[in-house]
C-alpha cells in the first residue's frame, strides 16, 4: 500500500474517532455546544434523570399544597357555613399568619376582596369561596424546596369531597421590600387591588357560574384551567398583556419569545384560524387534580399568548349570561364554545389573539427595500463569474 | 285539613332540626320534601325519614343504603333544588333493579313492598342541573302509621 494512502486512512479513522468522542453518549451534546465552548450561558436540555426528579418534585408540591389548603379549608368551614346560611355575599378571608399583619391591614384586605367580589357582579353563590391570604415578608431560606407554597395565585377547586367550596391561595410577596400592608395605616393601592382581584381568579368563575359541565370540566382540567386564571371585568390594556408575556414587537427579544411558543400558537399569532381553533380546543396533558396554579414556568409558555385572560375577554364579549350557558353546557366543548361565540372558535380566537399580539408574518420576509439591492448583487456576482470563466476558456 | 296540618308538622319536625345552619339550596330541598309529604299524605303515606342528601353535578350519581321493614308499602322520593331539571332514582337489592324512575323530571318516586325486612341500595343520578352543583335529598315515606324509628341508613 502506498505510504500516502496509509496516511489518508489513518487521518480518516482519527477524524471518525474525534467525532464519536464528541457526539456519542455519555456526552450526547456536540463538543462545541458544551459549556466551556460557549460564550454566553444558555439552557441545557435536562437529562432524563433530572426530568424524573422534577416531575416527582412537582407532584410533591401539588400534594403538599392540597393538604395545606384542606387544613385551611377546615379552619374556614364554620365561617363558610355561617355565610352560606345567612346568605352573606363575598368570600371568606383567612390569613395564613394572622400575627404578621395589623388589624387595619387585615380589615383593608377583607374590604378590598369584598369590593372585588361585588365588582364581578357576584352575590351569594352556590359554590362558596375561601381566600387564604399569605403575606410573605422574607425570602424562603435555602431556595425553592418542594414543600414551599406557590409564589403565585393557586386554587383548590371543588371536587367530589366538597362540591360547594373553592379555595384560593393569594400570596402577597414582599421579600424584605416595604409594602402597603406593612404600613401603620395602610391605604388601598392599584397594585394591591389588582392582586386581590386576580386572587379570586378561577374560583370567581366557579362562584359565578357553578361547576362546569362534564366535558368542559375535563377539558379545562386537562389544561390546568389556564383560560380561566384571570377574572373578567378588569379592563387590561393590550400593551400590559404584551409586556407581561414579553411580546412587545418593539423590543429586540420579540422574535425569540414568539418562538418559545408551540408551533400552533405561533401560527395563531400569524392569523391562521385553523391553528387558533386547534390550539384553543386541544386537550392538555395535565393531571386530573383539583389544584390549579397561576405560577408560570420560564421554560413553558402558555398554549396561546395571553391565555390567562381568554375567558375573561370572552365573558366581556358575550356577556356573563351567555357564558354561563356555555360553562354549564353538557355539549362537546367545540360545539358549546362555538354556540356561545356565535362564530367558529378559530375565527373568534384569531380575532382575540390579534388584540394581544399584532399579527406576525411567518416565512421569509425580506423587506421590499432590500430585495432590489440583493437582486443586483446576485446579478453582479453571476456576471463576474461568467466574465472570469470566459477569460480562462482554452480555445 | 287538621290531618294535613298534622302531617306537615310531622314532616317539618324531621326535616327542620338542621334548618338553622342551612343554605338557601338546602331550604329549597326541605321545602320540596314538605311538598312531597303533603301530596303523599293524601295516599296515607307518612314521612319515615331521609335516606340521604347531598350535592351532585350533572351526570354524577350517589348511592345510599336503606333497610325497609316488611309488610308496608314504602315510597322513596327524590327532591332537588330549583336549578335541578331532571333527577333519576333507582332502587335495587342484591344487584337486581326493583324500581326506577328516569327521565321524569325533578321529583322521581319509586315504590316497594318488602316481604321481609330488606336492605336496598338507592342510586340517585343528577341528569340535569342548570348551575352545578345541585342540592338533593331522598326521603322515605311509608303507608300506615308513622314509625317511631326512621329507617337505618
Amino acid at each position: 500500500m502506498a505510504r500516502q494512502l496509509r496516511w489518508w486512512i489513518v487521518t480518516s479513522v482519527g477524524a471518525c474517532l474525534v467525532i464519536a468522542i464528541a457526539y456519542l453518549p455519555p456526552r450526547p451534546m456536540p463538543l462545541l455546544g458544551q459549556r466551556f465552548f460557549r460564550v454566553f450561558q444558555t439552557f441545557e436540555p435536562p437529562t432524563p434523570y433530572r426530568l424524573r426528579v422534577q416531575e416527582l418534585a412537582r407532584r410533591y408540591r401539588i400534594t403538599s399544597f392540597e393538604l395545606r389548603m384542606r387544613e385551611y379549608g377546615e379552619a374556614m368551614r364554620p365561617e363558610l357555613e355561617r355565610r352560606r346560611a345567612l346568605e352573606l355575599p363575598g368570600p371568606t378571608v383567612y390569613f395564613a399568619d394572622p400575627g404578621s399583619l395589623s388589624d387595619s391591614a387585615r380589615s383593608l384586605v377583607r374590604t378590598m376582596l369584598g369590593t372585588a367580589w361585588s365588582q364581578l357582579g357576584l352575590r351569594t353563590s352556590k359554590i362558596s369561596v375561601g381566600v387564604v391570604v399569605d403575606v410573605v415578608f422574607d425570602r424562603p431560606p435555602g431556595g425553592e424546596s418542594p414543600g414551599h407554597m406557590p409564589a403565585a395565585n393557586a386554587f383548590l377547586l371543588p371536587d367530589s369531597t366538597n362540591r360547594a367550596t373553592c379555595l384560593a391561595y393569594v400570596p402577597i410577596i414582599y421579600w424584605g421590600r416595604p409594602g402597603v400592608l406593612t404600613q401603620a395605616h395602610p391605604a388601598p393601592s392599584r397594585e394591591l387591588t389588582e392582586l386581590l382581584r386576580n386572587g379570586l381568579g378561577t374560583c370567581g368563575y366557579f362562584a359565578a357560574f357553578g361547576a362546569p359541565g362534564h366535558d368542559i370540566g375535563r377539558w379545562l382540567e386537562s389544561r390546568h384551567y389556564e383560560f380561566a386564571l384571570d377574572p373578567w371585568g378588569l379592563v387590561v390594556p393590550p400593551e400590559s398583556t404584551r409586556a407581561g408575556s414579553l411580546l412587545d414587537e418593539d423590543k429586540p427579544w420579540f422574535w425569540s419569545f414568539v418562538y418559545r411558543y408551540q408551533p400552533g400558537a405561533v401560527e395563531c399569532m400569524a392569523g391562521h384560524a385553523d391553528a387558533c381553533r386547534r390550539t384553543a380546543l386541544a386537550r392538555g396533558n395535565g393531571d386530573l387534580v383539583p389544584v390549579v396554579s397561576a405560577e408560570r414556568q420560564w421554560s413553558k409558555p402558555p398554549s396561546l399568548a395571553g391565555a390567562d385572560r381568554y375567558f375573561a375577554d370572552l365573558v366581556a364579549d358575550i356577556r356573563p349570561e351567555r357564558f354561563s350557558r356555555f360553562w354549564n353546557s353538557e355539549l362537546p366543548v367545540d360545539t358549546a364554545l362555538a354556540m356561545a361565540m356565535r362564530m367558529p372558535v378559530g375565527e373568534w380566537t384569531r380575532r382575540w389573539q390579534a388584540t394581544i399580539v399584532p399579527p406576525i408574518r411567518l416565512g421569509p420576509a425580506a423587506p421590499f427595500s432590500a430585495t432590489p439591492l440583493a437582486t443586483l448583487l446576485g446579478v453582479a456576482a453571476v456576471v463576474l463569474v461568467m466574465r472570469t470563466a470566459t477569460r480562462r476558456q482554452v480555445r | 285539613m287538621n290531618v294535613r296540618c298534622c302531617a306537615l308538622v310531622i314532616t317539618c319536625s324531621s326535616v327542620c332540626p338542621t334548618l338553622a345552619a342551612q343554605s338557601r339550596w338546602d331550604r329549597q330541598v326541605d321545602a320540596r320534601i314538605t311538598q312531597a309529604g303533603a301530596t303523599l299524605q293524601g295516599r296515607a303515606y307518612r314521612l319515615a325519614g331521609l335516606a340521604g342528601r347531598g350535592t351532585l353535578n350533572t351526570g354524577e350519581s350517589a348511592t345510599f343504603s336503606i333497610t325497609l321493614p316488611a309488610g308496608a308499602e314504602s315510597a322513596l322520593t327524590g327532591v332537588c333544588d330549583d336549578d335541578c331539571a331532571d333527577l333519576e332514582l333507582s332502587l335495587s337489592t342484591n344487584g337486581y333493579d326493583i324500581d326506577a324512575a328516569r327521565g321524569g323530571g325533578n321529583a322521581p318516586i319509586v315504590r316497594v313492598t318488602p316481604a321481609a325486612p330488606t336492605t336496598y341500595t338507592i342510586t340517585v343520578r343528577m341528569a340535569s342541573c342548570r348551575v352545578n352543583p345541585c342540592w338533593f335529598a331522598v326521603a322515605a315515606f311509608r303507608q300506615g302509621p308513622t314509625s317511631p324509628h326512621p329507617p337505618s341508613r
